[in-house]
């Protein structure tokens, strides 16, 4: 029997402790130990994006990263994504219609607020390189670019 | 499942006391994309894993003429690195279209090399940079080995149990030269190489004449390989109609096709030949171009 091993990170901001099993993926642990059920479970290997979480600020599936490897580590999920920038990126995909069942927006939501801390102003082809990781079934990912597209627009008037 | 032992490393004291402590029970884990899923699937059997992702003083490329990457450089970070995406272009192609950038931020060179998969993206663009691995163990410090002879077979390395991959190095590229990696996939992202082809070429004085040219193929036989005999055909060869095809046929001859999930074989057969005459236009363009 593997015995349960406590792991601590900083998940939003806040320091947490919680008990995982043998190699758990960090997706399993936040949802089903922290309750942290924004974070999707769509393919459960690296495919699809749902489960998108930014670790020490960049982008990575946490449905194939061992809990245990977060030991120490900055983690947000999209309940912590409540900046300005992130904001905007999900008024602007509603404002898009980049949302139809949802399942996939909590996923792009952080993978584009990963892209957009570190990059400025990206083009459409970098978007779309950078959501290549993120399955969408529903809107054909034309108004996610948009909406992208919108906020940088929106960041070059502001300044 | 059983008892596993997991021990989250930072230092490569600790890491090499660990292997040798463990020797074949233990198993690396670099960024896990795909040794989590072997030993959860149980094709990998690990009573002690090793996490080694943290080695923070082998993530990171340094240039000194050629290059060093450490194994624990992650695909993101190639793809993106200016200086070798000016100098090796294919490596910085070939990482950054291995899954996803929430795969490529953790997925590392280490790993890509060591899980020495059939379809392994970065073999091919490193075996045409004449790249060599080093290895670090306790007992008998370091070596560095040539990636073709470290490539034992699919699956399979000369990596002795108690050892660390820690670095590959790329020899200074040799000037009037250019470099390329062509993915044959069926969509443009997500994909394993139906068919993938490195090469660099290095043109003479002239401008006319191929130097020296180096092919690596992948997806064409059970590991990917330097397609010597093509490379000498060419040596020293205006690279016309003839020369190319000529090398093609001789890339095809040392070939095995395979039929699986992604392609039949005659696709295969049918397609290594364009790509291989599209990778070595682009390399030329790109030299005219310089
Ligand atoms: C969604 C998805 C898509 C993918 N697409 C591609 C693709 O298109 N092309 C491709 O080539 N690959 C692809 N992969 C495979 C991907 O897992 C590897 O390419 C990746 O580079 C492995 O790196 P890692 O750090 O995660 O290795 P790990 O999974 O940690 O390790 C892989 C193997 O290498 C060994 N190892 C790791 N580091 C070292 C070291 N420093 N020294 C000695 N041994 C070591 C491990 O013991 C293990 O056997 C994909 C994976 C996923 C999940
Ligand atoms: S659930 Fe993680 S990528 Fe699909
Ligand atoms: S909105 Fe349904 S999967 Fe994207």
């Amino acid at each position: 029997m593997q015995t349960p091993h406590p792991v601590t990170a900083t998940i939003n901001g806040r320091e947490e402790t919680f008990e995982v099993i043998g190699l758990e993926s960090l997706m399993d642990a936040l949802r089903n130990r922290l309750h942290l059920s924004g974070t999707k479970e769509g393919c459960r290997e690296g495919e699809c994006g749902a489960c998108t979480v930014l670790l020490d600020g960049k982008p990575i599936n946490a449905c194939i990263f061992i809990a245990r490897a977060a030991e120490g580590r900055e983690i947000e999920t999209i309940e912590g994504l409540q900046d300005d920038l992130s904001s905007r990126i999900k008024q602007a995909i509603v404002e898009t219609s980049g949302v139809q069942c949802g399942y996939c927006t909590p996923g792009i939501v952080v993978m584009l607020s990963g892209l957009l801390r570190r990059v400025e102003a990206p083009n459409e082809a970098l978007i779309r390189e950078a959501l290549s990781g993120n399955i969408c079934r529903c809107t054909g990912y034309a108004q996610i670019v948009d909406a992208v597209l919108d906020v940088v627009e929106q960041k070059a008037a502001a300044s | 499942m059983a008892h596993m032992d997991f021990h989250s490393l930072t230092s490569l004291d600790e890491t090499l006391e660990k292997l040798a402590a463990y020797g074949s029970d233990a198993t690396l884990v670099a960024g896990g994309t795909s040794a989590r899923y072997l030993i959860m699937s149980g094709q990998v059997e690990a009573k002690a894993v090793l996490h080694i992702e943290r080695l923070a003083e082998f993530a990171g490329i340094t240039l000194n003429g050629g290059a060093r990457l450490g194994a624990l450089t992650n695909m993101r970070d190639i793809a993106e690195d200016t200086a070798i995406i000016a100098r090796f272009a294919s490596l910085a192609t070939a990482a950054g279209k291995c899954g996803g950038w929430q795969t490529q931020s953790i997925a590392t060179i280490g790993g890509n090399v060591c899980g020495a998969s059939p379809s392994a993206d970065l073999i091919a663009p490193l075996l045409v940079q004449d790249a060599e691995i080093e290895l670090h163990s306790q007992a008998r410090g370091s070596r560095t080995v040539a990636l073709t002879d470290f490539l034992v077979a699919a699956y399979k390395t000369d990596r002795a149990a108690d050892e660390m991959a820690t670095a590959f190095h790329l020899p200074a590229q040799p000037g009037e030269s250019a470099d390329t990696y062509i993915k044959i996939q069926r969509r443009s992202a997500m994909e394993r190489p139906i068919i993938g082809v490195a090469l660099r070429l290095a043109l003479d004085e002239s401008g006319e004449n191929i130097r020296e040219v180096r092919i690596a193929v992948c997806g064409a036989g059970p590991m990917p390989f330097r397609a010597s005999e093509a490379e000498t055909l060419l040596a020293g060869q205006a690279p016309t109609d003839e020369a190319v095809r000529a090398a093609s046929d001789a890339i095809i001859k040392r070939s095995t096709f395979r039929d699986d999930a992604r392609a039949s074989a005659s696709y295969r057969a049918a397609v290594l030949p364009r790509a291989f005459a599209h990778a070595l236009s682009l390399c030329r363009a790109t030299i005219a171009g310089a």
